[in-house]
């Protein structure tokens, strides 16, 4: 199991836990990570893989969450990826939301470094995971 | 042929009951004439007699020309005709027979009588002038040897005898004549009154039902509009079109009561007016209304010194306004104006009267509306920015809790190079603190919404297998470090619920993390079964208990925040926590207890339908 993976997040404390998580602690080593949500698709598609599994951030600028979700889903090659929204906006009303809008799980913050690589391994499998810590 | 003369001697039809009953009379007489006439030709025919046979000729033709005339509408020659012709054949036999002295007054009094009855009042005085002339005739023919009646000639004594008693039994008909047709004529002339009365009462019952009925339309449905302007709009409109008058408006009273605003008009044909505000002391027809509260009344607007011209309403030539009360307030004034001077009056004043305090009930009506609307917005918005501020609240402190959290989880881990164990240890103290910090924020948040109105659930398909038993196995992990048993008795056939999986989770873990916390050591039983469509969970411990002064603060959040319980159990929300989405979810979560003995705490929780954990869901969303 060593999917390619996409994590987009502008915290860099965030970044530096997800990314210490994913490539340390669990070795999934093709893991991309994009600082902020500028000419995002066009970033995607530069990519030389396609990205299997996709973290998003909610809260982000020039463009959020939704709208980099609704990019994806309207492209042929991102249409069937694993996207999962990790965010601290895990309210009741942000999580029906993003069921909504066709996230395919999500992870709130703050991550659980205990449980996250199980979730994770998980969500790999197919498994649809609405973690709020 | 005889369908012809039937036709033509057919009784017209008459409206008139006294032209009917004159008719009626000449026609009955003329009958009686005729059929008497028959057997008297037959009778002179037979005697040969040729001037008697003659006589009853002419008086036959007499009566058949007065049938044919009455028919045909001819009245005055049958009238005359008729006492005429007697009194001819009464003369002729006076001259013929016994002469003056032997005339007995009747046959000339009956023709008098006779006359005053088919002719009326000129016909005594006229006929005993005749009569008069008569005798004097007959005296005169016999003084001359004209008439020789066979007998000595009469007395000029006679003559004037007659004459007098002619005269004055014709004066003395003629006063009863008179003195019948002026009682006649007043019985008629009241009868007219009363009926042109009863025509006039018919007339204004008719109005004045009219104008209710037109008043009872106009306002149909007024209450049911809430927006204002869309109400007076339509009060204008409709009520100037259900009274086809020229045109209407309202006035509402502002600026406490010191100022008129016009707020709806409607002209016919024409633009309604632009918006105006006027003084409750100015000039004019509507403020004279506003300050007397009483309706103005002007019938003809040129002869009103204070009426307020208006160049875009040339027409104007009546108005009437309206006060338009509501209790002891004065809401505005109704403003109504005819283009036909005269249009207005006190009956119309009581066909509006309803309709303004129709108009009075639906602008209160729309004003509380329009106060509760507002009142609902603002709430609404406060809500808006209370969730937005949790919401943005929760966001900022999860984040740097992410980094606290995971960085010491990193460093005491040693991936980040090697600790030892005390670093380890101290690290890890950390990461619990940050833990309880998390479920600080967490139970903030969640009893902030409780008590904001701002909860709101998430309705999933819930299988309370998984719950309780995630929840039994979480309380295995918790007790690993105490001297505690840990009892689990879960019965396999917990069937599956519709709720908030979460908040369920949460309720669960909050009362076995609560037990494990509560009991130093001994026993912990956790137990759940399925009874009549509920599941019942209890937890029982035998821990330190809680003091009876106490039980009413365990499930009070405020009250236990400020209670020396709160010193052992963190922010001690979690119970009512607990409590709230156990009932939001139809539940009942209840304790016994005994201090230094132990604690059961027992859950039931009926099993739902998708359709009722939706309604509860909608019905909290409702409530914000």
């Amino acid at each position: 199991m060593n999917p390619q993976i996409l994590y987009v997040e502008d915290d860099r404390f965030s970044r530096k836990v997800v990314q210490v998580l994913l490539d340390e602690v669990m070795e999934l080593t093709k893991l991309t990570v994009f600082e902020n949500s500028e000419e995002f698709l066009t970033k995607v598609e530069a990519l030389p893989d396609k990205p299997e599994l996709i973290f998003l951030d909610i809260q982000m600028k020039p463009i959020d969450g939704f709208a980099m979700l609704e990019l994806l889903r309207n492209h042929d090659d991102y249409k069937s990826a694993t996207i999962i929204a990790l965010t601290a906006n895990v309210m009741a009303h942000d999580v029906e939301k993003l069921k909504e809008v066709g996230f395919d799980g999500l992870i709130g913050k703050p991550i659980m470094s205990d449980i996250f690589p199980e979730l994770v391994k998980r969500i790999v499998d197919g498994e649809a995971i609405w973690y709020i810590p | 042929m005889l369908s012809t003369i039937t036709t033509f001697l057919k009784t017209p039809t008459f409206q008139d009951t006294d032209k009917r009953r004159e008719f009626n009379t000449l026609n009955t007489i003329l009958i009686t004439l005729l059929i008497a006439s028959l057997p008297a030709m037959y009778v002179t025919w037979q005697l040969s007699n040729v001037m008697e046979f003659f006589n009853v000729v002419v008086a036959t033709i007499i009566a058949l020309v007065s049938l044919v005339l009455i028919r045909q509408g001819i009245y005055a020659v049958p009238r005359y005709a008729i006492p005429g012709w007697l009194m001819v054949l009464v003369t002729y036999s006076i001259a013929r027979g016994g002469g003056l002295h032997d005339i007995t007054l009747s046959g000339y009094w009956m023709i008098i009588a006779l006359a005053s009855l088919m002719i009326g009042r000129p016909a005594p005085l006229v006929f005993s002038g005749l009569t008069v002339v008569t005798i004097i005739g007959i005296y005169w023919g016999e003084q001359n040897h004209y008439v020789n009646t066979g007998r000595s000639p009469s007395q000029f004594m006679d003559v004037i005898v007659l004459s007098i008693f002619i005269f004055i039994s014709a004066v003395l008909l003629q006063i009863l004549m008179t003195n019948m047709e002026q009682s006649l004529a007043r019985a008629k002339e009241s009868e007219q009154r009363v009926l042109k009365l009863n025509n006039e009462l018919e007339h204004r019952v008719a109005d004045r039902t009219r104008d209710l009925t037109v008043a009872a339309s106009v306002s149909t449905g007024f209450s049911s509009i809430l927006d204002l302007h869309e109400l007076l709009d339509q009060v204008t409109t409709r009520t100037r079109e259900g009274f086809d008058l020229y045109h209407t408006a309202i006035f509402l009273l502002e600026d406490n009561g010191n100022s008129l605003s016009l707020y709806a008009s409607s002209s016919r044909g024409g633009r309604p007016l632009a918006k105006m505000n006027f003084a409750v002391d100015a000039t004019g027809l509507v403020p004279r209304t506003a300050r007397t509260r009483q309706p103005v009344l002007v019938n003809d607007v040129t002869q009103t010194p204070d009426y307020y011209s208006n160049p875009l309403l040339p027409n104007t030539s009546a108005e009437l306004s309206l006060p338009i009360v509501s209790g002891d307030e004065l809401i505005g004034v109704l403003d109504l104006q005819s283009d036909h001077a005269g249009v207005f009056s006190d009956d119309y004043i009581r066909a509006m009267t309803p309709l303004a305090t129709q108009i009075s009930i639906a602008v209160k009506n729309a004003q509380l509306y329009a106060e509760t609307e507002e009142a609902r917005r603002t709430a609404e918005e406060a809500n808006e920015v209370k969730s937005q501020f949790l919401a943005n609240m929760s966001h900022e402190l999860r984040t740097p809790l992410n980094a606290i959290l995971n960085f010491t989880g990193f460093v005491a881990k040693g991936v980040m190079g090697p600790v030892n164990e005390r670093q380890t240890q101290t690290l890890n103290e950390a990461i619990d603190s940050g833990k309880h910090l998390l479920s600080l924020i967490n139970d903030i948040l969640d009893i902030t919404k409780i008590e904001a109105g701002l909860m709101d659930l998430f309705i999933q398909e819930v299988n309370l297998n998984e719950i309780v038993g995630a929840a039994a196995s979480i309380a295995k992990g918790l007790v690993k470090s105490k001297p505690i048993d840990l009892h689990i008795e879960i019965a396999d056939d917990l069937p599956t619920t519709y709720g908030d999986k979460r908040r369920l989770r949460q309720v669960m873990l909050n009362l076995i993390s609560n037990a494990v916390k509560f009991t130093p050591e001994g026993n912990i039983t956790i137990t759940a079964e399925n009874k009549m469509d509920s599941i019942f969970v209890t937890i029982k411990d035998t821990g330190i208990g809680i003091a009876p002064k106490d039980h009413e603060l365990v499930f009070d959040s405020f009250k236990q925040a400020k209670h020396e319980l709160s010193e052992t159990v963190g922010t001690g929300l979690g119970m009512p926590i607990s409590k709230y989405f156990v009932e939001i979810h139809g539940g009942k979560l209840w304790f016994d207890s005994v201090p230094g003995e132990g604690t059961t705490f027992s859950m039931e929780l009926p099993v739902m339908t998708e359709k009722q954990a939706r309604q509860i869901s909608e019905a909290l969303l409702g409530e914000k």
